[in-house]
């Protein structure tokens, strides 16, 4: 099966004269891989998933995503791309505080020009899948943390992406809470053929993963399968 | 739209301040202006309405534009009276008596069959010398039809009707027939022209000054200092207006960065939030304005009499219009920032 995401000796450098943020990486990720990403803070992580996301233009290396050569797109390609291909969730959910939890998921269904039908679909099942299905008129004031960073993997799965990109999603959960997301994240991962990335600091949800990423100054220090329990 | 609406109906405390606050101004500029063209038409509607009836005036060049000071000379009299485009006009000044009770009034003499002859309320033109029309505005001190006065110069008339339109100087117009205007013992204060003057006529004209009917109201007394003043206010009420948009909009867009961030990480592209931006705007900016001119509209209908306010269409339609560009302009900053804001902020753990 064709990679979903691939780097070959990305490098970033912020400015020429100084020593790159990250450098020699080579990352190839296929549909049902769920990968863990961990280093001590500073090691260029969330650098690295910037690219991963088409957010930040690596200085040098080769990026694909779904085959596509994310380097030569312009702007207003690279956003269609986040639209259509890219889920991504933050450390907090950053939903909008005025948007009801169906509307959260329909305003990204209308960035992406889908149809009313097809849009309506969606929002049932993935508001089913993640258990939210009675909480779909409820503001995110009213919904607890779980639930806002639950609403978040719903609007990343919105427009069917075949990448999901997770920067510390469980910061701001309970353990509890955190495992949860973590397992709806993995299954989905298998269910739905997708692949994932994603950035934590708690070893403990290294077991939901295929393969964990060691990341130290800039540079992938080693890689280790995990065992799924 | 959906943004924008949706953003509207939750924080409506705050929407509705910045409403209010844009309402409260709209009503304080239409008001102005409505008082600013009230004084304007109590000052200067006689020359407002030969303003639409011709097109220029000419007036003793040492007059300062003022008809009340100005007296052609014979010899510019004799090169203009018998052109077919040229109407005598005379003014003066001063204070009438009826009943014993005094009446300030600007008294006018023009020929009374031209198209320069003022709109009856009611009653009709005089026919002869014992008969005058006045500006219905009199009814006020108590003048009725049939109602003898004393002019000025000492002579009774009969008031025959009643003119709409006709105040200058806020005092009320009383039109007098020509014969009755003793040629030779008053001057002729000025020549209304339908259309300009060829141009070796013009020449011919020795201490005259031809200008347009409307650059001559600042000539009236009171006119051009009503008016600066008013208007002065008007120009900082916009200015206030267009800051506090900007201001407003400015702080909420800076509390949204973050959030701004997000939706272009997960797809949103500047134009799409600009245009929801631009669209809240909108939508806010015109209800405000709509309840505005309705609020002031309801206000000018219970306005005392004595108060001149006068709000036309058009000017109502302007200052809507200006309204709105003021509050897009003021959006503008936001917009930049809108534009200008980096996804890449949305990654690596921000706060919300
Ligand atoms: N645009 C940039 N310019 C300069 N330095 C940067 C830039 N982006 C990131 N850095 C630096 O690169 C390092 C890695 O940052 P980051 O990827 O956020 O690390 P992590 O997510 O692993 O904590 C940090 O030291 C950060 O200060
Ligand atoms: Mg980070």
């Amino acid at each position: 099966m064709n990679d979903v995401l691939t780097m070959e000796q990305i490098e970033f450098q912020a400015q020429a004269d100084q020593q790159p943020i990250v450098q020699h990486i080579d990352i190839a990720l296929r549909p049902q891989e769920f990968v863990a990403l961990t280093g001590p803070s500073g090691s260029g992580k969330s650098t690295l998933l910037s690219m991963a996301g088409a957010l930040l233009q690596p200085t040098s290396g080769a990026l694909s995503i779904n085959q596509t050569d994310v380097l030569r797109l312009n702007s207003q390609e690279k956003t269609k791309l986040r639209l259509q291909d890219i889920g991504f969730i933050f450390q907090s959910a950053h939903l909008l505080p005025y948007l009801k939890t169906a509307d959260q998921l329909r305003y990204v269904g209308k960035l992406a020009g889908l149809t009313k039908q097809t849009m309506d679909q969606r929002i049932q099942r993935l508001l089913h899948m993640l258990g939210l299905e009675h909480r779909q008129h409820h503001f995110p004031r009213h919904l607890s943390g779980g639930e806002q960073q639950r609403v978040a993997i719903a609007r990343a799965w919105m427009n069917d992406p075949s990448l999901i990109l997770a920067d510390e999603p469980t910061a701001s959960l309970d353990r509890e809470r955190g495992e949860q997301v973590v397992q709806t994240l993995r299954d989905q991962v298998k269910e739905s053929n997708k692949a994932a990335i994603m950035v934590t600091h708690d070893t403990r949800l290294f077991a939901y993963c295929d393969r964990v990423i060691y990341l130290d100054n800039g540079q992938i220090d080693h890689v280790e399968a995990s065992v799924v329990p | 739209m959906f943004l924008a609406w949706r953003e509207l109906t939750y924080a409506k405390l705050r929407f509705s301040l910045i409403g209010l606050v844009i309402f409260l101004l709209t009503v304080l500029v239409l008001s102005i202006s409505g008082l600013a063209q009230g004084l304007a038409s109590d000052n200067a509607s006689s020359m407002q309405y030969m303003d639409k009836q011709a097109e220029k005036i000419v007036l003793e060049a040492e007059a300062d534009k003022q008809l009340s000071r100005s007296a052609l000379s014979d010899h510019d009299l004799e090169v203009l009276q018998d052109r077919p485009e040229a109407h005598l006009l005379s003014l003066r000044q001063g204070t009438a008596q009826s009943h014993g009770k005094e009446v300030d009034v600007a008294e006018m003499y023009m020929d009374l069959s031209s198209d320069l002859a003022p709109s009856l309320t009611d009653g009709e033109l005089p026919a002869d010398d014992t008969e005058a029309v006045i500006d219905h505005s009199a009814k006020d001190d108590g003048l009725r039809l049939g109602d003898t006065l004393e002019r000025p110069g000492g002579t009774e008339v009969t008031i025959s009707g009643f003119t709409e339109n006709q105040r200058y100087s806020h005092t009320p117009v009383l039109h007098v027939r020509d014969s009755a205007w003793k040629q030779g013992e008053l001057p002729i204060s000025a020549v209304i022209l339908d259309h300009a003057l060829p141009e070796q006529v013009h020449d011919q004209l020795q201490n005259a000054e031809v200008m347009d009917i409307r650059a001559s109201f600042e000539g009236i007394p009171g006119y051009t200092s009503e008016q600066t003043s008013l208007q002065t206010m008007i120009v900082f009420l916009f200015l206030i207006s267009s800051i506090v948009l900007a201001a407003f909009y400015y702080i909420m867009t800076i509390q949204k960065l973050s959030q701004f961030g997000i939706l272009k990480a997960i797809g949103a592209t500047s134009k799409t939030l600009g245009i929801s931006l631009i669209l809240q705007v909108l939508l806010l900016t015109t209800v405000s304005i709509i309840v505005g001119v309705a609020v002031t509209a309801g206000m000018a209908a219970v306005l005392p009499a004595a108060i001149p306010f006068s709000l036309s269409l058009g000017t109502v339609l302007l200052l809507a219009g200006l309204f709105l560009f003021v509050a897009l302009l003021g959006s503008l900053l936001s917009l930049v920032k809108v534009i200008r804001i980096d996804p890449l902020k949305a990654i690596g753990g921000g706060q919300a």
